[in-house]
């Protein structure tokens, strides 16, 4: 029999790792479909890349809400173990 | 020494036939006295005076008329440099600001696509707490109370 916490658990951690792995999959087809554009125009690879990560901390780390809402996450999945 | 009738150069061309023209009588030199050879040396005379001057003015008509036409290239020229030069500048500028205002474009969409990212990426961290929350919640209100030791 499972645990309800850690089904809860295992549940959100799932959802939370099917919308990570989609993310960054957006993400990486972005960059490419970017870099096929700019590369012609002379941008270097490497501004084109630390563009996007910074896009991606501004959207996830770097927004105070998003970052409490994760934070809260990982402290409700390592509940039962801080007990 | 030549003479005078020699200097005066190649004879004038001959007028097209036209429409005849009632001609005057032309004085019959021939039938003047005697005393008319000093008179017909200063016709003579009058006429290389008359043909030098034409000569002259001619080719003085036609230097300057080079000097003029050479002028005239060299205004035309530097017009056209000046107004090439401002046509170059106008289009540097035009180009300059068509840049800036798709680079603003570009950076204003870049943004609003940011700003929609968040809010998805908010609005599923809100549903994984939420969850999570209320699955806790009704884990405490039915989990069995602990044996009293």
């Amino acid at each position: 029999m499972l645990d309800p916490y850690d089904f809860v658990r295992y549940t959100t951690f799932l959802i939370a790792t099917v919308w990570t792995v989609r993310g960054a999959a957006r993400t990486w087809s972005f960059y490419k479909r970017w870099e096929e554009r700019l590369l012609q125009w002379g941008v270097s690879p490497l501004f084109l890349r630390r563009a996007v990560l910074a896009m991606v901390a501004r959207i996830t780390v770097l927004d105070p809400i998003n970052l409490a809402l994760m934070l809260t996450l990982v402290g409700v999945w390592t509940f039962r173990a801080r007990m | 020494m030549a003479e005078p009738s020699e200097a005066l150069g190649p004879d004038p061309p001959k007028p097209e036939p036209g429409p005849k023209r009632v001609e005057e009588p032309v004085p019959d030199l021939e039938a003047v006295p005697d005393d008319e050879p000093k008179r017909r040396r200063r016709g003579r005379l009058a006429r290389w005076v008359e043909g030098r001057a034409e000569r002259v003015l001619k080719s003085a008509v036609s230097s300057g008329a080079d000097k003029i036409e050479e002028r005239a290239a060299e205004v035309v020229g530097s017009l056209y440099d000046q107004k090439a030069d401002d046509l170059e500048d106008r289009a540097v500028r035009a180009m300059r600001r068509a840049i800036h205002e798709e680079s603003e474009r570009i950076r204003s969409v870049i943004e609003h696509s940011v700003e929609v990212k968040r809010r998805e990426v908010r609005l599923s961290l809100l549903v994984l707490v939420g969850a999570a929350i209320v699955y806790l919640i009704l884990f405490w209100i039915t989990r069995e109370p602990p044996a009293a030791a």
